[in-house]
């Protein structure tokens, strides 16, 4: 065993904390790689689903004949049963699976059910018809005051009385509305497995961002065990919190499957996949504050809704406000519940919701008092949740500075216009948990020199196989080159689902735990080979020698031709909270905006978007910045496109094809800057992860750019011309 | 539970154990069976049924922290 698990000493790493390609990127750019839509073993089927065409109703009755009668048709199998009451519109009833897609398509027409309309409910943006619908939760409520309530005093009045007094005595007083709207998930692969029996064994091929946990999940409803089958993703098409469960259509597919005892496909059409496959929950907010004279909050008093769809819940009370924990708070959350598809964890549950309902407040406290927003965020620092006033401190000087804030800054609305254009700055501060969780990885070296690392983990983008390869060759000395990575098969060691920004630090912390103790035996061997002691030993150049005496040395290939016949295998395992210093968790990040806005289309344009991140220590800056670029344009793309249109009568939703469901192109991007922050205090911390949290800030980010060019708040995201020019209209009225 | 009555559902009681097949996102994180206990923050309060795999378990009705608990008709005590 290797005496104490440690990262290298800053600026003695070979490859960790250099930028490297991904190992696997020639083979994803050129097709080489296999997603699951790409799996089609010999007699394979395809297989579609029938989504509900109604928003709420109960089924009468299916008749699935007419579907089996199609020339091509295998198999028609139901979903539901009569009786089965539908909550959404896209859930599914029965899959059809046959020949061909056109075969499939004839099948899904051909089926027959009778329907019974029940009530509709859609309209989470609107809190008096939810109540007035009953179609609202338990309200969820928190209150913190700095002066303690008498023992003998009712807490809500005297919490309503000391509320009252706070905002009487602040210098100012922001009084908003601002809310974030439902967005869908849009993978680019959409869910979806192929099965295939071997048998009474399953293998499935199945696009998901948790290999090791998904076995299980099919075992259990086709009366299996887990150890019966065998889930198997190399690449997956995005996943960003929606693929953690198996889901009712593929063990449907596994069922069909079994039955005709061929392989069955069943991936999910756009439209179904945007209907059922998972969303973010929308969040809306009342919230009065009032602040000092500097902008400094001493007072926050707010109630926000929203939908989770047709599961009962809502944003968070925990994000609300968003890092900033003025001392007195109170906080009501109410869910709404809809006729929509569930949410799913969407990138940062909660997080970019908080955000955006709350840091716009932050920043309408300085275009009321004509403050510029970066004092106003800087003065709120002492008061953030997390203890990370410096490092944001630091990341806000180094954001400014990439931005050029202070030449560009000029108050809310008070610009210089090209015409009907004007332009803002806007910026947001963010955080996040992330570290390490329970992973095994499995170290195996050859006596010819060879090195396997294998675990059951998968690449949902963070760069995963390359990250382990590099934790791997920079322990044993080794090129990038030298090691083969295996992931991505739930027979191989048991690592962590890929969610809550903890992939990079649970493989590296298992991986160098099995590393550093497969290091130790080879150098037991060489330390005796060499007559020396084992703690003398470095691995380094692809060789094992004596520090500081490159004499006495073997080759990497001669260390491992002392293993004898055969390969020596070590399992490194990580659980939680088991600290040696590999990782840890909690970072903050800062983000700044550029915009420009059309008052006369309510068009808004991204001039520069900067996005500075600490992540504790990076393992590959290239594949970090990979993942904060990514962000940007994810977090662009909800600010100002995405948005989920429900028709409010019927519950159907409107915009559910990849044509209408509005994305970014690449003009509606403009200049991305990236900088990781990570001063010797970061990197001394070990690795953190960063999935989630660039993703946070953008849509309070570019919400305050956007309010500080017109200086007027376009106070729902995402920030739609018309939503614009209705801003500008009723600023115009007042 | 019908869904114009889930307004009406009640707080957890501490301590009362879930059912055996209740699934979360956090649960695969963290591999704890109770994640809102272990760690809140990689959760996101989505649950499913791992003998459905949908929000609405065998008795076609919601799957949820707060109701598959020993009251329900399909109801798996953990160990």
């Amino acid at each position: 065993m290797a005496k104490k698990y440690s990262w290298p000493e800053r600026g003695t790493a070979s490859l960790i904390g250099k930028p490297h390609d991904r190992i696997d990127g020639m083979a994803k750019a050129t097709g080489v790689a296999k997603y699951t839509y790409d799996v089609a073993p010999e007699r394979m089927l395809l297989a579609r689903v029938l989504g509900c065409p109604h928003a709420h109703c109960k089924i009468k009755s299916i008749d699935l004949s007419g579907a089996e009668k199609v020339p091509g048709v295998v198999k028609a199998m139901a979903m539901k049963v009569e009786g089965n009451e539908v909550r959404w519109e896209g859930d599914p009833i029965a899959a059809v699976a046959g020949e061909s897609e056109a075969a499939v398509a004839e099948g899904l027409k051909a089926i027959k059910v009778e329907y019974e309309a029940l009530d509709i409910f859609v309209k989470d943006e609107d809190l008096a018809a939810a109540e007035a619908a009953k179609r609202t939760g338990k309200p969820a409520k928190n209150t913190q005051l700095e002066k303690e309530a008498p023992d003998d005093a009712d807490e809500e009045k005297f919490a309503d009385e000391e509320i009252a007094r706070l905002l009487k005595e602040s210098d100012v007083v922001v009084e908003g509305h601002y809310g974030i709207d439902v967005i869908t998930h849009m993978c680019l692969e959409p869910h979806g497995a192929t099965c295939q029996w071997d048998g009474d064994k399953l293998n499935a091929y199945l696009s998901t961002q948790n290999v090791s946990g998904t076995a299980g999940q099919f075992a259990t409803p086709l009366g299996l065990t887990a150890g019966d089958v065998t889930v198997i993703c190399d690449f997956i098409g995005g996943g960003f919190g929606s693929k953690f469960q198996v889901d009712n259509f593929n063990v449907t597919a596994a069922k069909i499957a079994k039955e005709v005892g061929r392989p069955v496909k069943l991936m999910l059409d756009r439209d179904i996949e945007l209907k059922t496959a998972g969303c973010r929950p929308s969040g809306y907010i009342n919230v009065k504050i009032g602040a000092d004279k500097n902008g400094v909050v001493k007072v926050w008093d707010s109630e926000h809704w929203g939908t989770f769809g047709a599961t009962l819940g809502g944003v968070d009370q925990g994000v609300i406000p968003y890092v900033f924990n003025p001392k007195n708070r109170r906080r009501r959350a109410i869910p709404i519940i809809t006729n929509a598809s569930p949410s799913r964890a969407w990138r940062a549950p909660n997080h970019p919701q908080g955000s955006a309902m709350t840091q716009v407040a932050y920043d309408d406290i300085a275009g009321k008092l004509g403050l510029d927003s970066y004092d106003v965020f800087l003065r709120n620092l002492p008061t953030v949740s997390n203890e990370k006033q410096e490092i944001y401190k630091a990341e806000m000087e180094i954001a400014a500075k990439l931005m050029d804030w202070k030449a560009k800054w000029h108050a809310h609305g008070k610009g210089p216009a090209k015409g009907s254009v004007v332009s803002g700055l806007g910026m947001a501060i963010h955080t996040w948990g992330g570290g390490g969780q329970p992973s095994n990885t499995n170290i195996t070296i050859h006596p010819d020199g060879a090195v396997e690392a294998t675990l059951g983990s998968q690449d949902l983008g963070t760069g995963t196989r390359t990250v382990i390869a590099l934790v791997t060759a920079e322990t044993f000395g080794l090129p990038l080159s030298a090691v083969k990575v295996n992931i991505g098969s739930s027979k191989y060691p048991p690592s962590a689902a890929s969610g809550g920004s903890v992939t990079i630090a649970s493989v590296s912390e298992s991986t160098r735990r099995a590393a550093q103790d497969a290091l130790r035996q080879v150098n037991d061997l060489v330390a005796k080979k060499l007559g020396v002691e084992a703690d003398t030993l470095v691995a380094k150049d692809g060789k094992i020698s004596v520090e500081g005496d490159a004499k006495k040395s073997l080759s990497w290939k001669d260390a491992c031709s002392l293993l004898g016949m055969m390969p020596l295998e070590v399992k490194g395992e990580f659980k939680r909270r088991d600290d040696q210093g590999l990782s840890s968790s909690q970072v903050g990040g800062v983000q700044m905006a550029e915009v420009e806005v059309d008052k006369d289309t309510g068009v808004v344009r991204m001039r520069k978007f900067v996005m500075v991140q600490d992540m504790g220590l990076v393992i590959n800056p290239k594949t970090a910045k990979s993942q904060m670029y990514g962000a940007a344009i994810m977090g662009i793309s909800y600010a100002l496109f995405e948005q989920r249109i429900m028709d409010p009568t019927t519950g159907v939703f409107l915009n559910a094809e990849i044509a209408d469901y509005k994305l970014p192109r690449l003009g509606d991007i403009g200049e991305i800057v990236v900088e990781i922050y990570e001063p010797d205090s970061e990197y001394n911390r070990g690795v953190v992860g960063l999935g989630e949290p660039p993703v946070i800030s953008p849509g309070a980010t570019i919400s305050n750019a956007v309010c500080n060019a017109l200086g007027v708040r376009v106070p729902v995201l995402p920030l739609t011309p018309k939503r614009v020019l209705d801003a500008l209209a009723k600023a115009r009225k007042v | 539970m019908a869904i114009e009555n889930l307004h009406t559902l009640p707080d957890a009681e501490a301590g009362q154990a879930s059912c055996r097949h209740l699934r979360s996102k956090g649960m695969f994180i963290t591999g704890c069976a109770n994640p809102a206990v272990e760690d809140g923050q990689v959760g996101d309060g989505h649950c499913w049924c791992n003998l459905t795999q949908h929000v609405l378990g065998p008795d076609d009705d919601f799957v949820e922290r707060r109701i598959c608990t020993s009251g329900r008709s399909c109801f798996v005590a953990t160990i």
